[in-house]
């Protein structure tokens, strides 16, 4: 069930976001039912960050499905003194974005491809027990 | 030394004495709208064409396809042309970091970029308005029309900052966006029709930015290196520091505070709602007190995929039997004794 050897390069990952999109602070990745799996965290409690994920996500799918507004990309959350950024990775998977009110969105999702494509091969060794 | 974010004479007003390079514009033209890696701030020198021939700016060859506005070289030779139609608009700059540059009759009057806080962040961070006044100016400029070019009359009408204050610190955050854009790799921009934004005061010369630009990249640059480079650098309190702690200047203290090794400068200035080049000037200044130490190799773009080094015969594997002291059987005690 448990996959240790990867999750130090899911760090690294997860740590390079902060070089490659201006504004990251910090960042979790949990799975699709929020536990936490790896995170590049400072002062937020990962473990809370990733069940809110979870949640985060499920309601914003199904806003865009009763909005009847397609697929969902994202969930974007704009706050007075930060935003955060939810998307999928994969199915089973979900990162969270934490950055500050001047986190470079454009550049977050130009680069988001690559990011999740990253995890997911990351991930993608971990099978059923 | 003069350094602190200078803030430049507004409002020079001048229509005479428009810059030579600014007669170009229009005609100045290289393949495709998007010229890649102009930084704002450097002077808008000729540059070799693809093929190596041309020096000034070369006209548009006829058989061109047709265009009404050629593009120009640099962005400041953008502004500058702006400057000289007195156009007000906006100018959409993508990179990293992109950004936002707000015209009014040519003058800049904004400048937004995720490379440093805008006037709002500022103000906010700082604490120098709280969310409920701000919440509460936004809703008054909003019923009276213009939602962001109001507001800034709003906000000091309601007392909540001074005019002059406020046109400080508008005037500074333009200077410190013109210094983060030319941080970046500016790959392209469009300009568009005006939109809202916090302003007050006439707007910034783009002659005057872009001269106060270039002289904060040469002084970061005699004082600590490559200013991109300190952009990127992530720092934290040195244990001198900690035995400087009572004898600092607040500045210094609220930096050591947020330094933890995890934020830029760039990251600072947006938790301190300070402008960038100052949060720069403020860490050069404490690096050469010692009180900072920076964070070592920055972490790789992504995990290298390279085939990793198996240990050869070169590299012996580690045999600590061979090298472990051994004890001797035979050691004289006496030997050992005093």
């Amino acid at each position: 069930m448990h996959a240790p050897s990867s999750v130090t390069s899911l760090v690294d990952v997860l740590t390079s976001l902060r070089e490659r999109v201006m504004g990251t602070s910090e960042s979790v990745l949990s799975t699709a039912d929020g536990l936490l799996v790896a995170a590049d965290a400072d002062s937020v409690q990962p473990e809370a960050i990733a069940a809110l994920a979870a949640a985060t996500l499920g309601i914003g799918a199904r806003m865009a499905q009763q909005a009847e507004a397609g697929a969902l990309r994202d969930v974007v959350i704009r706050c007075g003194g930060g935003q955060i950024v939810v998307l999928a990775v994969g199915d089973r998977a979900l990162l969270s974005v934490l950055g500050d009110e001047g986190l470079d969105i454009a550049a977050l999702q130009r680069e988001a491809p690559a990011i999740v494509k990253e995890l997911s091969a990351l991930l993608a060794g971990d099978v059923s027990a | 030394m003069t350094d602190g974010p200078r803030l430049a004479t507004t409002g020079e007003g001048t229509g005479a004495g428009h810059p030579p390079e600014t007669a170009n514009l229009g005609r100045a033209q290289i393949g495709s709208p998007g010229v890649p890696g102009v930084p704002f701030g450097e002077p808008d020198v000729p540059r070799p064409s693809p093929d190596g021939t041309a020096q000034e700016a070369p006209r548009a060859p006829d058989g061109q396809e047709p265009r009404q506005d050629a593009p120009a070289r640099t962005l400041r030779a953008l502004l500058l042309g702006l400057r000289q139609e007195a156009r007000s608009g906006t100018v959409r700059v993508s990179g990293t970091p992109g950004g936002t540059i707000h015209l009014r009759d040519g003058l800049i009057v904004a400048i937004e970029s995720p490379g440093t806080p805008s006037v709002e962040s500022a103000l906010l961070k700082s604490g120098r308005i709280d969310e409920e006044g701000w919440a509460r100016a936004l809703a008054t400029a909003r019923e009276t029309g213009a939602e962001g070019d109001a507001l800034g009359a709003t906000l000091v009408a309601q007392g909540l900052v001074g005019a002059v204050e406020l046109e400080v610190l508008c005037a500074a955050t333009v200077f410190e966006g013109a210094f983060a854009l030319s941080l970046g790799r500016t790959a392209e921009w469009e300009t568009a029709e005006p939109s809202p934004v916090l302003r007050c005061g006439p707007g910034i010369e783009p002659r005057a930015a872009a001269e106060e630009t270039t002289r904060r990249l040469a002084m970061v640059s005699r004082l600590w290196g490559p200013a991109a480079e300190l952009a990127r650098a992530r720092t934290r309190p040195s244990s001198q520091a900690e035995r400087a702690a009572g004898r600092l200047p607040r500045r210094y203290q609220s930096l050591l505070t947020a330094a933890n090794g995890r934020r830029t400068p760039r990251d600072l200035a947006f938790v301190l709602g300070r402008g960038l080049f100052g949060v720069m000037v403020d860490l050069i200044r404490m690096n050469d007190l010692e009180l900072l130490q920076w964070e070592g190799a920055r972490p790789a773009g992504r995990p290298s995929t390279a085939p990793r080094l198996i240990p050869t015969e070169q590299s012996p594997p580690p045999a600590p039997s061979a090298t472990l002291p051994r004890r001797v059987p035979r050691a004289r005690p006496d030997r050992l004794g005093p």
